[in-house]
């Protein structure tokens, strides 16, 4: 049995983040599910008519990337990574499995998810792979951190971009 | 203590004639220096012939010009009114812009919007071609000499005011004239293009070739002005999926556009006939020698 980081460590530092990301940092972002059943796909593995679930609201950390300028023959493009931090609680309340491919809506920009990372564990360990008796109770996932690229805003087809 | 005098400003003409320089050394030679379109140093005034050179006033036609740019129009009037690609996506279908490659910054972000987003993202699908090369064809013909041009197309033009014909030309054994347009062979050359279609679906790419490949040997260009034949032998397809940045559908191929140029320049247009008359008349003298060796 451990010392720290019981299921009361952990009640404790997911009241303090239910506090300080909605109320105090409240930096919010939307949450796009690809509609699988919905959007059918080619030979290519694409699909030009993508349908998503309805957008979820979000409270995040955000770390915002430059945006980026290239120049080829098309002229100047610009890009953009952004890396977000989500409370991990908050996506199991929403019943969301974040996944690479999802879209983020931040800013009335459109992002997609390149990577997503769930490796921030209070006290080092997680309930779910206790091997030893006793320790099912202590330790939890708090974060999951996903990095994300600007998207074309036509190409997704969410809102009417093209005049 | 002299006189003070207003000063007289110079007239336009003594200004004209202060910056004229004499073509020979000497200023009071007893030879008459050559006008100045007959300057024989310069190589594209050496073979001017005041009688070839015929006034063009009141004609209707403009002197036959055709530049590389009317080339390079031939491919955007092409695909925007023949080929007129489009792609389905999202529930709409969509017209394929194509744009001349490397644009200006500005133009590119702030006047071309049509193609980007509010974040000047640039959307797809999109065509972009730029000239690389130009090579000249010898293989089709040659005006063979740039300062004294030899070989013409040569146009007979319908009657006009200043043919007229009537009984008293009859009587004196005239014939109708006719006006010729005379225009410059041309230079033959094939022009180069690289092309880049990017869009986001393969699927998309694949309508996107297939018009441009039906396209492909046949002669491209407004038919109310220039038609060139373009060929495209090959296209290459460029599919990357990097992190953190789009997935890129891109396809680029070559144009070969067979085309011609007659330029608009001051030394054509210095030597070469730009129109001419037939013989309305031929006349034989004769001229008798008292010495043979006098000929």
């Amino acid at each position: 049995m451990a010392l720290f980081g019981s299921r009361r460590d952990v009640l404790l530092i997911n009241s303090i983040n239910r506090e300080l990301l909605p109320d105090i940092i409240t930096q919010q972002v939307g949450y796009y599910k690809v509609t699988l059943g919905a959007s059918t796909t080619n030979m290519y593995g694409e699909a030009t008519d993508k349908f998503f679930s309805a957008p979820i609201l979000f409270n995040v950390l955000i770390q915002r990337g430059d945006q980026t300028w290239t120049s080829d023959s098309f002229g100047p493009d610009t890009g953009r990574v952004i890396s977000l931090a989500f409370f991990r609680a908050d996506l199991i309340d929403a019943e969301i499995t974040p996944e690479v491919g999802d879209i983020i809506f931040y800013y009335e920009n459109y992002y997609e998810v390149d990577t997503v990372v769930d490796n921030q564990y209070f006290v080092g360990k997680i309930p779910e792979y206790s091997y030893s008796e006793g320790l099912e109770n202590y330790g939890s996932s708090i974060s999951i951190v996903m990095s994300a690229h600007l998207v074309p805003a036509d190409k997704l087809g969410i809102t009417k971009e093209r005049m | 203590m002299g006189e003070i005098r207003k000063p007289v400003p110079k007239t336009q003409r003594e200004i004209s004639i202060s910056q004229q320089t004499p073509l020979l050394d000497n200023p009071n030679s007893a030879v008459l220096p050559l006008p100045v379109f007959q300057n024989p140093e310069n190589p594209a005034t050496a073979k001017i012939y005041r009688a070839n050179q015929i006034s063009v006033k009141g004609e209707t036609e403009k002197p036959y010009t055709v530049g590389i740019g009317d080339l390079d129009e031939t491919i955007t009037y092409y695909f925007n009114n023949v080929i007129k690609p489009q792609v389905y996506q999202n529930g709409t279908t969509i017209p394929v812009p194509i744009i001349y490659g490397n644009p200006e910054r500005w133009k590119a972000v702030q006047k071309d919007g049509y193609y980007r987003d509010k974040n000047d993202k640039i959307m797809c699908p999109i065509i972009m071609f730029r000239r690389t090369s130009m090579d000249k064809s010898y293989a089709v013909g040659n005006k063979l000499d740039a300062n004294n041009p030899h070989n013409y197309a040569v146009a007979g033009k319908t009657y006009q005011k200043g043919d007229s014909y009537s009984n008293f030309d009859l009587l004196n054994n005239r014939k109708p004239v006719t006006s010729y347009q005379a225009v410059v062979i041309p230079d033959y050359v094939t022009i180069n293009y690289e092309c880049i279609i990017w869009t986001y679906y393969i699927e998309q790419m694949n309508k996107i070739v297939e018009g441009v490949n039906y396209s492909s040997d046949s002669y491209w260009g407004d038919p109310q002005r220039f038609k060139f034949r373009a060929r495209i032998d090959s296209f290459t397809n460029n599919e990357t999926l990097n992190q953190g940045e789009e997935r890129l559908i891109k396809t680029n191929f070559n144009i070969k556009m067979y085309g011609y140029i007659i330029p608009d320049i001051i030394n054509k247009d210095l030597v070469a006939t730009k129109k001419f008359f037939s013989k309305g008349r031929v006349n034989f003298t004769t001229e008798v020698v008292s010495d043979i060796n006098n000929l």
